[in-house]
C-alpha cells in the first residue's frame, strides 16, 4: 500500500510549498502538508517533518511570514502567508523550473540521438 | 521523547514568560504538537484506533529530533538578530529624542556648542603644535627603531655637562664595526646655502649633507628618480648630485618630477638633482624641511672655513637591528670609542693633537622615534604651558556646559518624573541623558576642528613660526586626540545633568514645580571658581614677571635708538671698514639725526662673542663677552663712562690697542685696583704674546644688560672696530639715534648707501626697543596667553554666576515676593541674592588656593623678580574672581529686587 516514492529534487519543497501559498490564505503547517498530499495525488512522498524547517528557512528568507492564530478545531497554530517578496521569487523559480523540466521531458522524449 | 506518549502540555508559566521574548524551542515544540495532534484526530474520524492513528501520524511525520533541532536554530538566530535590531532602533530612537531636547533648547544648546568649541579647539591647536614640533614620530616606517647617536661630557654625578657631534671618520669607525645597527647614517649639523655668482635668487634653496645610506637607513624611498647610492660617499665630482624635498621640487619647478636633472647652485658649486624624496618627508629634524640633501663629503667644498677631517660636524642616526635595544646599542658603541681612543692613529686616520677627547665623554644612544627637537627648550615649555592652561580652561567650560545643562535639566525634571513612572528604566534615562552630553561634544568638537586650525595660525604667529614648514591641517592624532577630548568632556559634563536626573526622579509627581535644591549647581560653580582662580593667579604671576622684566634698568637708554643692520650684497664679499666708517661719518651729519655708531653686532640680539681675557700681570684667564664699536658707542646708547675715555677715531689699527672694560670685567681683572692704564690680553694672544699683542685699559664703563634682561649684566670687553683690520665678513649694525622713526632713519641709511654706489644689503631698520622686546619673547607669550584665557575663564566664570543666580531669582520669586511685601527694601533683596552667589565664589576661592599656590610655585623657574610664592599675584587673583563674581549675580539680585511683589506672589 506504499505510494511509489519520488525523491524530492533540492528546492522542489520549497517550490511546493510557495506553489501551495500562493493560492491565497494564510495555512499552517498541517494544512500546506495536506494540501500537497492531496494536490501530487501523494506521488510525491514528503516527509511531513521535513516542511517545517523549509518553512523556517523561508520565514527568514523573508519568503513567507508567520502569525499564530487559532484553527478551524480551536487550537493554537501558527499561520503562514506568502510576502510580496515571496511571491515575486516563487515567479521566478517557477518559470525556471518549468524551463528546465520541459527540458528534461524533452530530452527524455526523444527517440535518436540529436546530431551535433 | 515524545514520540512515546502524547506530547506534554506546556504549562501555563512558560506561556506567561514568552511576554517578554519568544521561547523558539516551545514555539516548535506547539507547532510540531499541533501538527501531529490535528493529523491524529483526522486519522480517527476514518476509522483508526487511537494507538494506530498515533503511530500513523508518526510515521508520515518522519523523524523529528532533527528538523526540530533545525527549527529551533533557524529561528534562534532570527530573535538574536531581531533583538539587536531593536538595540539599535532604541539607539536611534535615544539620538532622535536627544537632537530634538538640544534643538528644542536652541539658546543653551548653541552656548554650549560654542563653549565646547572653543575650548576643545584651543586644547586641540595647542597639541596640534606640540604634536608637531615634540611629540609625533618622524613619518617613517618603524621609526621606534630610530637611534640617535650623541656624546656627551658626563659630570661628577653623572649629569650631562655638554652635548658634542662626531668627527665625519669616528662616525665612519663607528658605522663599519658596530653590530647593533642594521644602519648608521648621519648628517652633518652644517647647512649649505644656494650661491650662484651674482643672480637674484629668490628664496634660495638650504642643503643638508648626508651619508649615502641616510635614506636607506630611514626606510624612505625617493617619489621619482634615485637617492643615493655608496658610490656617492666617495668624494668624486660625481657627488656633486642632490636630492630634492618635496617641497622643494614644487616649489621651484612646474611638477614636482621636473625636479630630477635640473641644476641648482649651492656656494657656486653645481650640484644636479637625481632624485625627489616623497611628500611629507622632511629629514630628521621637526620644525625644518630641508630643501636639498647632498652627499656628506661635498662639505669640504661648500663650507670654507671650517676643517670638516678634524672639527666635529657630524650627529650620527642609526636603525636597530631587530631584538637590540638602546642600552645594548649604547654599551656596543661605547666599547668601540674606547677603541678608536686608544687605537694607532696611523691605523684609524685619526690624529687628535690637543685636541684630545676628555676621559669623561661618553656616548649615548636615544630613541630617534621623534627625531630631532628643534624647538628651543623655552618654547618648549612655553607649548607645554599653554597645554596645561587650555586643559584648565577646557575642564571651567565643561563645567559651564554641565551648568548650563543641570539648569535645562531642572526645568525637565517634571518630564523625567513623568518618564520614570511610565515605567522608563533609569538606566535608559541616564543613558539619555549622556546621549545629550555626547552629541553636543561632538557638535563642539567638530565646530573645534575649525577653531583648532584658526588657533594654530595665531600660536605659529605668536611663536614666529610662520615661515616653518609646520603641517597644521588636522591629521588622523590629531582627529583621534579632539574625538577624546570631546568623549571625555562629554562624560564629564555629563555627570552632574546625569545625577540630578537621577536624583530628580524621587520628586513626587504631583509637585508642579520641583524643590529639589539645585545643589549640582552651586557645586559646578565652585569648581570653576577654584579652576579660574588657579588660571588667574598663573595669569598674574606671569603680568607680574613681564612687569619686572620691563622696569629692569638695563644699563643704557634704548628709547629713540634704530638699528640698521648692513651686509654685503654677496656672502663671499666684506664690508670695506673705511667705506663704513665714510656712511657712519655722513649720517651723523643728517638731519635729524643726533649720534651714529656702529658695532659689530647689536647687544640684546641673537649675536654674541665670548673670549677670555687675563691681566698682563695675572694668568688667570676670565671669560668675557667682546664687543667691537666705533667711537660714539658710549654717547649713543648713553651708557656712562666711569672713569677714563672712550674711543676716538685716532684709535685705529696703527695706533696702540686700547680697550674699554665694563665695571664688572674691571672689579674681577683688578680687583681694589685703578684699571686705567693697565695691560690686557686677549686668550688668543696668551701663549706667546708679541708687545702689540697688549691692549691697554683706556676707560671703564658702567655695566649694562647683554643678551637678557633677566640675567645680570656680565663681563664685557669694548674693543675699537677700527682696530682689526681683517674685520667682519657678515656685516655690522648701526646705532643711531634720533627722534625720528626706525623707517625713516632705515631710508635715510639706504639712500647714503645707494648713492655711494655701495654693493650693500640693507636690511629694514628696527627700534632698539624692539630688539629688547624681542627677547622677552617667550616671557611676552606667556603673559599674553596666560592672560588671555584667564580672560575667557573669566567671561565663562561670569556667565555661569549668572545663569546660576538668575536661575536663583527664578525660584526663589514667590518667596522674594513675600519678603517684598512684609516690607524688606530693595537693599536688603539685592544683599539676600547676593551673599548667596558671594558665598559660592568664597568657597570656590577657598577650594582653589592650594592649586593655586601649586601652580605660582611650579611656575617660579619661569617668572623673573618674584617670590616662590607670591601671594600678591594669589591675592590680586581672588580679588578678581571676587569682583567679576558680584557683578555677574548683581543683575539678577537687581532685577529680583525689583519685581513687582502682586505679581510674585502669583508665581506659583
Amino acid at each position: 500500500m506504499e505510494a511509489p516514492a519520488l525523491d524530492l529534487l533540492k528546492g522542489t519543497l520549497d517550490l511546493l510549498i510557495l506553489k501551495t501559498l500562493t493560492w491565497g490564505p494564510p495555512m499552517h503547517g498541517y494544512a500546506i502538508a495536506a494540501a500537497i498530499r492531496r494536490s501530487t495525488d501523494e506521488a510525491l512522498l514528503v516527509e511531513e517533518g521535513a516542511l517545517y524547517p523549509a518553512l523556517y528557512r523561508m520565514e527568514e528568507k523573508g519568503w513567507i511570514e508567520a502569525e499564530w492564530g487559532l484553527s478551524e478545531n480551536k487550537r493554537r497554530a501558527k499561520y503562514y502567508r506568502l510576502t510580496t517578496e515571496g511571491r515575486k521569487h516563487f515567479r521566478s523559480v517557477e518559470k525556471s523550473w518549468n524551463a528546465y523540466s520541459s527540458a528534461v521531458a524533452k530530452l527524455l522524449g526523444q527517440r535518436v540521438a540529436p546530431v551535433t | 521523547m515524545w514520540q512515546n506518549g502524547l506530547m506534554p502540555h506546556e504549562s501555563a508559566w512558560r506561556r506567561y514568560l514568552r511576554f517578554w521574548g519568544a521561547n523558539p524551542e516551545a514555539d516548535v515544540d506547539d507547532e510540531f504538537r499541533f501538527h501531529l495532534e490535528t493529523k491524529i484526530e483526522e486519522l480517527r474520524t476514518r476509522g483508526l484506533s487511537p494507538e494506530e492513528a498515533r503511530r500513523e501520524a508518526l510515521r508520515q511525520f518522519g523523524p523529528v529530533t532533527a528538523p526540530r533541532a533545525e527549527c529551533v536554530a533557524v529561528s534562534r538566530s532570527r530573535v538574536k538578530r531581531r533583538s539587536r535590531m531593536e538595540h539599535l532602533f532604541d539607539w536611534l530612537a535615544d539620538l532622535r529624542y536627544a537632537v530634538r531636547v538640544l534643538r528644542r533648547t536652541k539658546a543653551s544648546t548653541a552656548g554650549a556648542i560654542l563653549i565646547l568649541a572653543a575650548g576643545i579647539g584651543v586644547t586641540t591647536a595647542v597639541f596640534t603644535l606640540l604634536d608637531r614640533m615634540i611629540y609625533a614620530p618622524l613619518p617613517v616606517p618603524k621609526p621606534s627603531q630610530l637611534a640617535l647617536v650623541s656624546q656627551w661630557e658626563i659630570g661628577p654625578h653623572g649629569e650631562r655637562l655638554g652635548g658634542k657631534t662626531f668627527r665625519y671618520a669616528e662616525y665612519v669607525y663607528l658605522r663599519d664595526r658596530s653590530a647593533a645597527f642594521s644602519g648608521l647614517a648621519a648628517e652633518t649639523t652644517l647647512v649649505a646655502h644656494e650661491l650662484h655668482g651674482h643672480d637674484v635668487i629668490e628664496t634660495p634653496a638650504h642643503a643638508d649633507m648626508v651619508t649615502a645610506n641616510f635614506f636607506d637607513v630611514l626606510g624612505v624611498r625617493p617619489f621619482t628618480g634615485r637617492a643615493f647610492t655608496p658610490a656617492d660617499d666617495v668624494r668624486s665630482d660625481a657627488s656633486h648630485v642632490a636630492v630634492a624635498s618635496y617641497r622643494f621640487a614644487s616649489r621651484r619647478y612646474p611638477l614636482p618630477q621636473d625636479a630630477v636633472g635640473q641644476i641648482v647652485y649651492l656656494q657656486n658649486i653645481p650640484f644636479t638633482i637625481v632624485g625627489v624624496m616623497a611628500p611629507g618627508f622632511f629629514g630628521t629634524e621637526k620644525g625644518h624641511d630641508p630643501d636639498l640633501y647632498v652627499p656628506i663629503t661635498t662639505v669640504r667644498e661648500l663650507v670654507t672655513g671650517i676643517s670638516f677631517d678634524e672639527g666635529a660636524y657630524v650627529r650620527p642616526i642609526g636603525r636597530l637591528r631587530p631584538g637590540i635595544d638602546l642600552a645594548r646599542a649604547q654599551s656596543n658603541l661605547q666599547l668601540l670609542w674606547g677603541q678608536l681612543l686608544a687605537a694607532d692613529p696611523a691605523v684609524t686616520g685619526i690624529s687628535y693633537g690637543e685636541a684630545k677627547h676628555s676621559p669623561n665623554d661618553r656616548i649615548v644612544c636615544e630613541s630617534g622615534a621623534r627625531g630631532y627637537v628643534s624647538t628651543g627648550d623655552e618654547q618648549q615649555r612655553s607649548l607645554r604651558l599653554l597645554g596645561a592652561i587650555v586643559t584648565v580652561l577646557l575642564l571651567i567650560g565643561c563645567a559651564n556646559v554641565a551648568c548650563l545643562l543641570v539648569a535645562r535639566g531642572a526645568a525637565r525634571q517634571h518630564e523625567t518624573a513623568i518618564r520614570l513612572s511610565l515605567g522608563a528604566g533609569r538606566a535608559r534615562i541616564l543613558r539619555q541623558s549622556f546621549l545629550e552630553s555626547g552629541v553636543l561634544a561632538l557638535a563642539g568638537g567638530a565646530g573645534a576642528l575649525a577653531v583648532a586650525v584658526f588657533g594654530c595660525r595665531l600660536l605659529l604667529v605668536a611663536f614666529h613660526w610662520q615661515k616653518r614648514p609646520i603641517e597644521i591641517t588636522p591629521d588622523v592624532r590629531v582627529l583621534a586626540f579632539t574625538l577624546a577630548v570631546s568623549l571625555l568632556s562629554a562624560f564629564l559634563f555629563g555627570l552632574a545633568p546625569a545625577i540630578q536626573l537621577l536624583r530628580g526622579g524621587r520628586v513626587p509627581l504631583t509637585q508642579e514645580h520641583s524643590v529639589a535644591p539645585f545643589s549640582s549647581g552651586k557645586v559646578l560653580v565652585s569648581i570653576e571658581v577654584a579652576l579660574s582662580l588657579v588660571l588667574l593667579a598663573g595669569a598674574a604671576v606671569f603680568v607680574r614677571s613681564f612687569q619686572n622684566l620691563r622696569s629692569v634698568p638695563i644699563g643704557f637708554v634704548a628709547e629713540n635708538v634704530s638699528v640698521v643692520r648692513i651686509e654685503p650684497k654677496y656672502d663671499d664679499e666684506k664690508l670695506p671698514l673705511p667705506d663704513v666708517m665714510q656712511l657712519v661719518d655722513s649720517l651723523r651729519e643728517s638731519a635729524g639725526i643726533q649720534s651714529t655708531t656702529l658695532a659689530n653686532f647689536v647687544v640684546f640680539n641673537d649675536g654674541r662673542v665670548s673670549t677670555s681675557v687675563h691681566a698682563l700681570d695675572d694668568p688667570k684667564s676670565i671669560s668675557t663677552n667682546d664687543l667691537r664699536v666705533a667711537p660714539g658707542y658710549w654717547e649713543t646708547l648713553r651708557i656712562p663712562l666711569i672713569a677714563g675715555r672712550g674711543f676716538t677715531p685716532r684709535d685705529d689699527e696703527h695706533s696702540p690697542k686700547v680697550a674699554v672694560l665694563s665695571e664688572t670685567l674691571a672689579a674681577r681683572l683688578f680687583p681694589n685696583r685703578n684699571p686705567l692704564g693697565r695691560r690686557i690680553l686677549m686668550a688668543r694672544a696668551t701663549v706667546e704674546h708679541k708687545p702689540g699683542d697688549e691692549i691697554e685699559v683706556v676707560g671703564v664703563a658702567k655695566d649694562t644688560r647683554f643678551n637678557t634682561v633677566s640675567a645680570p649684566p656680565p663681563s664685557l670687553v669694548y674693543l675699537p672696530i677700527l682696530q682689526r683690520s681683517n674685520w667682519f665678513s657678515r656685516g655690522a649694525s648701526l646705532e643711531v639715534r634720533s627722534a625720528l622713526a626706525p623707517a625713516a632713519v632705515g631710508a635715510m641709511v639706504d639712500a647714503l648707501v645707494r648713492n655711494a654706489h655701495l654693493p650693500w644689503k640693507v636690511s629694514p631698520a628696527t627700534a632698539f626697543t624692539e630688539e629688547i622686546g624681542a627677547t622677552l619673547e617667550d616671557d611676552y607669550i606667556r603673559m599674553q596667553a596666560s592672560s588671555l584665557f584667564a580672560a575667557l575663564a573669566l567671561v565663562l566664570i561670569a556667565f555661569g554666576l549668572y545663569g546660576l543666580m538668575a536661575y536663583t531669582v527664578a525660584r526663589r520669586t514667590r518667596e522674594i515676593g513675600i519678603r517684598a511685601a512684609v516690607g524688606a527694601s530693595t537693599g536688603r533683596i539685592v544683599i539676600l541674592i547676593l551673599r548667596q552667589s558671594v558665598r559660592l565664589v568664597a568657597i570656590g576661592i577657598l577650594i582653589g588656593i592650594p592649586g593655586a599656590i601649586a601652580a605660582i610655585r611650579a611656575l617660579s623657574g619661569l617668572v623673573f623678580g618674584l617670590p616662590p610664592v607670591d601671594l600678591v599675584s594669589l591675592g590680586a587673583a581672588a580679588a578678581l574672581l571676587a569682583a567679576v563674581g558680584a557683578a555677574a549675580s548683581f543683575v539678577p539680585a537687581w532685577r529680583a529686587a525689583h519685581l513687582n511683589p502682586v505679581q510674585a506672589l502669583r508665581v506659583q
